[in-house]
């Protein structure tokens, strides 16, 4: 065969012989059991896995927990035997796992790798084995608009990384290789899979619900779910099975509340030791205090991830917060991707950037480029040092948060002791780490929002509690010890959950809490603790310490607690192994993908309603407008000497309409060009009943005008369709919709944007820009062809006039 | 043999030449480059290298593209070529893409490859079977008739020989 006679197979080039037998994924489904009361929720979350390959196995699986959660047990229960998982410093239990699966154990090791993101790894997973792994964790509730909210992780978030690449070896098997600024980015970027995937998990739910306080429904804005009460509980499962874990599972419902700060404690006993948990509640709304007045630093993330509905979503959020500002406080907005932008110069007030129209616009702007939010936080750092010496200022965190290098934002912020930080994240599949950790590290608030929630009610009311302190200067007496550093304010609407324990012998009857109250007065709040069973006040208490140990950087306390209390924290492990039974070791190691959040792939419906391949639609679905004219109609176009109509200009006519013929067939070797038929034939329809020759030689410049366009948009159009096909690799099954969307709609400006739509999802860089700029290159084209034409026949609609008695006459 | 990325593709893509082996539909890029590899890395359809420079690519990944590129000829989009290939060993993949060159080389007949300016027409045959014309003919309803009755004729599922 000639080298240039390339080969194409759509055809069964191939037999089915060589079909491989398809590597099965073992991760079958996670089962999610939950009960929530007394403001926590105590929740297991189980991974079911079935070995159904041939061959012994590695699995190893990445998955999220809350940032915020105590994972305080963690057990593998292999072919029926139960395995309780204990704690080991991280490296000695890789030590010991290794050693255990050379000998032929089946083992289970899971690792922290951020405070919400853990890697779970099985080692000699024999074919047919079944492995159920289940993590426990306690998780505060939180408090959201005066809405009780339970957000459980099932989906990793896709987390922009940052920085240049490193020469040593990667440190894991994830799709993108580690940096200088993530040096453990190969470990959090797994590999993939949609739901269309033929083992893609299932997710089941079984959750209950204290209704004794319950005040309504309990919604959710991620999923269908259905309710039934049970006693004192109300029973939660999914109203559909099918779900998959590509997004976060949230609930929410309302409480009856108090209109004053309601205040509970409990204690719990553990080996001669009192731990107690105090919960602090404020009202849900209070009279805003306008006394101080306050600037306000917005840093509203605009980076590819954001895009859509979540950016939509941040900017309604934006400008809630500000409506809900004080007349005197003043704000600055800085918008970050790549790069930032801030929107003045200054902090302005809030009426003065309401009254920009620019400001309202804002969404406009759009999304684009990567999170890159330390050298934006920066600039508004710097920003504050600036311009806010004299005033007390806030920070207003506004994004998905999806970025991996956490560690440096954390430094940064320490730098500012003073500065409250409020996070709104806004995501399916949030990176709540960051934001919990700035907030209990910096004082302020937190508020996690799912992207299909009506953030702008939600946000405009939360806005206010920015300014709405009810207890600020919280302390305990000097006989208890805090878990963490200090008790943060406590602003309108929230819950905090405070861990202390005595230091010594003393009553733990009661605890006394010192405050300053929202009008600065000092205000003294007794608090009985009543003894529970439950481990709850001891797991939080250590679990609050651990956290304050990492931040401390006390690594040899934070996994000497970590240990004793055996709960996880990043620099230890849970391992298991199983005596019972020697196996055969296993050589190949699979890595579980994670699920595409579904953010990143709300297309997919899309996807499957349309064809995949652009067909030629049957004529009676043709559109006189919208369709390219065939050439047969265009012939038909063709004017006729002997037939036509005798005037004084016929022959100057007859080259005007033979050159619109000419345009209508250039014009239909280019069929994407669709918007200007009309108007050429409407000019075609003025020509015939022209009678000067002004007129017609105007006509005959303005042809040549749309000609050269219709060249210039030919020139575009073939350069798209290069770019299109060096995007073809990217794009994958979005080319062919692509090519489909380019041939059969009628109208360029919606399908322009369903172009750019689909670019925005697949590709990035410089390619996607050009593609952009190509395709609003020709819409600008139509429209200025259309434009002309339509401004000619305004201008020239009254020069028509009957035509002029005995012109054969003169013509003669 | 290691590869770094560079001759990694250059390696797939002289492969692929001398084979014959194209896309099928026109929908991914002709050549083999360095960006395609990258991006199918972000896709987890390649393993993760052991680094980021120098020599990080092994047989392994360039039995991996090869495979993919096999797929593609065939028509298969990434996403199912993702369900085949992942967690494949590398015996397994040798194995498929020797066989698969075998095959391709007992082939004689060349077909044209698709331009991406190609309008195609379908002509159902049934739920199941499809008629892909590349210049958008149609077909005349007795030979529709005529193949369908082959079909039937042959035992296709999903067509039932009429009784005279």
């Amino acid at each position: 065969m000639p080298q240039d006679q390339l080969r194409f197979g759509l055809m069964p080039v191939l037999d089915d012989t060589l079909e491989l037998p398809r590597t099965v994924l073992p991760l079958k489904s996670i089962r999610c059991q939950f009960v929530a009361r007394g403001g926590m929720a105590e929740v297991e979350m189980t991974q079911v896995y079935c070995q159904e390959n041939a061959q012994p196995l590695d699995c190893e699986f990445l998955f999220p927990l809350p940032a915020d959660g105590a994972v305080y047990r963690c057990e593998a229960m292999i072919n029926g035997r139960i395995i309780r998982a204990r704690i080991e410093e991280r490296e000695a239990a890789r030590r010991i796992i290794e050693e255990k699966k050379a000998e032929g154990r089946r083992t289970a090791l899971v690792e922290s790798e951020r405070d919400n993101l853990f890697t779970l790894s099985l080692g000699n997973i024999q074919p047919q084995d079944v492995v159920e792994v289940t993590m426990a964790y306690l998780q505060p509730l939180r408090c959201l608009a005066g809405k009780v909210s339970l957000d459980i992780p099932l989906c990793p978030g896709v987390r922009y990384i940052t920085g240049n690449t490193l020469l040593r070896s990667n440190r894991g098997a994830g799709v993108v290789d580690d940096t200088d600024q993530v040096p453990d980015a190969s470990r959090i970027t797994p590999p993939r899979i949609d739901a269309e995937h033929p083992d893609a998990a299932f997710i089941e739910l079984d959750g209950q619900v204290e209704a004794g306080f319950l005040d309504g429904k309990v919604t959710s804005p991620s999923h269908k779910l259905t309710s039934k009460k049970n006693g004192d509980m109300l029973h939660i499962t999914l109203a559909k099975g099918g779900e998959v874990p590509d997004r976060d599972l949230a609930l929410r419902w309302n409480e009856r509340t108090s209109p004053r700060t309601a205040l509970r404690g409990w204690t719990s006993l553990e080996n001669g030791d009192t731990y107690a948990l105090l919960e602090l509640r404020a009202p849900s709304d209070m009279e805003p205090s306008d006394a101080i007045a306050q600037d306000f630093y917005f840093l509203v993330d605009r980076s590819g991830s954001m895009q859509g509905e979540k950016f939509q979503k941040a900017i309604h959020a934006l400008h809630g917060c500000i409506l809900a500002l004080n007349p005197k406080d003043r704000a600055a907005v800085t918008l970050f991707e790549s790069t930032f932008n801030d929107f003045d110069s200054e902090p302005v007030s809030a009426a003065a950037l309401m009254a920009d129209s620019r400001f309202l616009k804002l969404a406009s702007v759009g999304t684009a480029g990567g999170t890159e939010m330390e050298p934006a936080l920066r600039h508004v750092l710097a920003q504050v040092e600036r311009f806010s010496k004299d005033r007390p200022a806030a920070l207003v965190l506004i994004t998905d948060a999806e970025i991996a290098n956490e560690q440096e934002i954390r430094v940064l912020m320490r730098r500012h002791p003073s500065l409250p930080v409020h996070c709104f994240g806004i995501d399916t599949t949030l990176n709540d780490s960051l934001l919990l950790d700035l907030v209990r590290q910096q004082g302020g608030t937190f508020h996690a929002l799912q992207s299909k929630e009506d953030v702008a009610a939600i946000v405009t009311k939360l806005g206010r509690t920015l300014r709405q302190p009810v207890l600020v200067n919280l302390q305990v007496p000097a006989d208890w010890e805090l878990a963490a550093g200090a008790i943060p304010n406590l602003y309108a609407g929230q819950t905090h959950f405070v861990s202390v324990r005595p230091k010594g012998k003393i009553d733990v009857g009661t605890i006394k809490v010192l405050a300053r109250d929202h009008q600065n007065a000092s205000a003294s709040l007794d608090i009985k603790l009543v003894p529970v069973k439950e481990a709850g006040p001891r797991l939080r208490w250590c679990k609050e310490r651990l956290v304050t140990l990492m931040a401390q950087d006390d690594k040899s306390a934070a996994i000497t607690l970590s240990k004793e209390s055996n709960l996880l924290c990043p620099l230890t492990a849970f391992l298991a192994w199983d005596e019972q039974e020697k196996v055969a070791v296993a050589n190949r190691r699979l890595v579980q993908p994670a699920m595409l959040a579904d953010y990143a792939f709300d297309l997919a419906p899309q996807c499957e309603t349309l064809p995949q391949y652009c067909l030629i639609p049957p004529d009676a679905d043709r559109e006189s407008i919208g369709e390219p004219l065939l050439d047969d109609e265009i012939e038909s176009l063709k004017v006729d000497l002997a037939s036509a109509p005798e005037d004084l200009y016929r022959d100057e006519k007859l080259v005007v309409q033979e050159h619109i013929r000419r345009l209508l067939g250039i014009r239909s070797r280019t069929p994407n060009i669709t918007n200007c038929v009309n108007p050429i034939l409407k000019l075609r329809d003025w020509v015939q009943t022209a009678s000067d020759r002004d007129s017609l030689n105007l006509v005959s410049r303005l042809l040549d005008e749309i000609e050269r366009s219709l060249e210039e948009w030919t020139h575009c159009e073939q350069r798209l369709r290069e770019l299109t096909s060096i995007l073809a690799d990217e794009l994958e099954q979005d080319a062919s919709i692509l090519r489909n969307t380019w041939c059969q709609q009628q109208d360029n400006r919606p399908r322009f944007q369903e172009l750019e739509d689909i670019l925005m999802r697949a590709v990035s860089g410089s390619l996607r820009k050009e593609i952009t700029s190509t395709i609003r290159e020709l819409n600008r084209i139509d429209v200025k062809i259309q434009r002309r034409i339509e401004d000619f026949l305004h201008q020239h609609a009254n020069a028509i006039p009957t035509p002029p008695p005995h012109t054969k006459k003169e013509r003669c | 043999m290691e590869y770094s990325l560079e001759e990694l593709a250059q390696n797939v893509q002289d492969w692929c030449k001398s084979r014959g082996i194209q896309p099928a539909n026109g929908q991914v890029a002709e050549a083999v480059s360095e960006r395609t590899i990258r991006y199918y890395r972000t896709l987890g359809l390649l393993d993760a290298s052991p680094g980021a420079y120098l020599r990080t690519f092994t047989e392994k990944h360039r039995l991996q593209i090869v495979a993919i590129r096999i797929y593609q000829a065939q028509g298969l989009p990434l996403r199912r070529i993702h369900e085949q290939l992942y967690g494949k060993s590398e015996a397994e993949l040798l194995e498929f893409v020797s066989k698969a060159g075998k095959q391709l080389e007992e082939i004689d007949t060349p077909f044209e490859a698709v331009a991406t300016s190609e309008r195609w027409g379908v002509v159902p045959l049934s739920d199941d079977l499809l008629i892909v014309s590349r210049r958008g003919r149609s077909l005349p309803t007795h030979l529709i008739r005529r193949l369908q009755a082959t079909l039937a004729e042959a035992g296709w599922p999903g067509f039932e020989t009429k009784p005279n």
